[in-house]
């Protein structure tokens, strides 16, 4: 990255090679949507680009500057274009396209995930998913474990809700 | 423990009992697990559900991002923020902080306009108005 501030592209190149899947999984997961989340992830890295020089080392880890950028740049998504969760998934539909009852509540589930706030979903998509540890959500968040905690228990007691009630429909 | 309980430390801590903090607690819970057929499916139900997460948020590879990015890095300027990091440290910053100061100094030492008009209007009525004056007086 202090390659990367003083303007080498091969540099730039290599932090790429080594954080894009990340990255676009992260946003992948937080907008759902393939052409918005490449331009989100494209955006991401030009801004890491333009504004390396505002890094400063020992204030943040790199990867938890660059993910509130990208984290950033989902929330503007996100205001623009609220997710808009359908609340009531046409399950007669979905009944006679005979589809199984793991693809439903799959289905089921990618909705409700996308009616979290974006501070909980943030929590659930990278401790549950991405694998990060609570503390470094913390820091992305610029929250506490505990706090973080709380997202997560919110976030999975929604989940487990709503695909209880979907379970009950079928 | 009861069913309860355990739903909320089932959203806490997620169904993989492996990474949960606390040994003890989790002891408890296998245990309550085992005796309960309520708890059980409770806890088969989160378990399905963080299963299937995965598949849910399954994520496609990303075509060429690297290389779209690469071209318009060259039309991207990268400022330079040191001169501005120095202005809001040394001036910006120290100039806001200032403002309340500078603002409450000029309330406070501005003539009050209210407080002299009752003075004047007392000083005048006691002492340099000679019909109030007399009237005052026992005489």
């Amino acid at each position: 990255m202090l390659r990367v501030q003083k303007g080498d592209e091969i540099a730039f190149e290599q932090l790429m090679n080594r954080h894009t899947n990340a990255v676009h999984s992260y946003i992948f997961r937080m907008c759902q949507n393939v052409q918005i989340a490449e331009e989100l992830v494209q955006e991401t890295f030009l801004r890491v680009w333009a504004k390396s020089k505002l890094w400063i080392p020992n204030k943040a880890k790199f990867s938890t500057w660059m993910y509130q950028i990208a984290r950033n740049l989902c929330i503007d998504h996100y205001k623009k274009q609220r997710a808009q969760f359908v609340d009531d998934v046409d399950f007669d539909r979905i009944a006679d396209d005979s589809l199984r009852r793991d693809e439903i509540l799959i289905l089921t589930l990618q909705k409700a995930i996308q009616t979290l706030p974006e501070r909980q979903k943030t929590a659930f998509v990278l401790c549950q998913v991405e694998g990060w540890s609570q503390a470094e959500v913390a820091e992305l968040l610029d929250s506490s474990v505990d706090a973080v905690e709380s997202l997560l228990s919110r976030a999975r007691r929604k989940l487990r809700e709503i695909l209880g009630s979907t379970q009950q429909h079928q | 423990m009861n069913i309860q309980e355990l739903g909320n430390l089932l959203d806490r801590h997620g169904s993989d009992l492996n990474q949960w903090p606390d040994q003890q607690l989790r002891q408890q819970v296998q245990s309550y697990i085992a005796e309960s057929a309520e708890a059980h499916e409770l806890f088969s139900q989160v378990q399905y559900i963080d299963r299937l997460v995965p598949k849910a948020l399954f994520v496609p590879q990303p075509t060429n991002v690297e290389a779209k990015v690469l071209n318009q890095i060259s039309t991207v300027r990268q400022p330079n923020y040191n001169w501005y990091r120095h202005v809001s440290n040394w001036v910006l910053k120290p100039i806001l902080a200032m403002i309340p100061l500078v603002i409450g100094f000029i309330l406070g030492s501005g003539p009050n306009q209210d407080v002299l008009l009752v003075e004047e209007e007392l000083t005048t009525e006691r002492f340099e108005d000679p019909v109030n004056y007399l009237a005052m007086s026992d005489d």
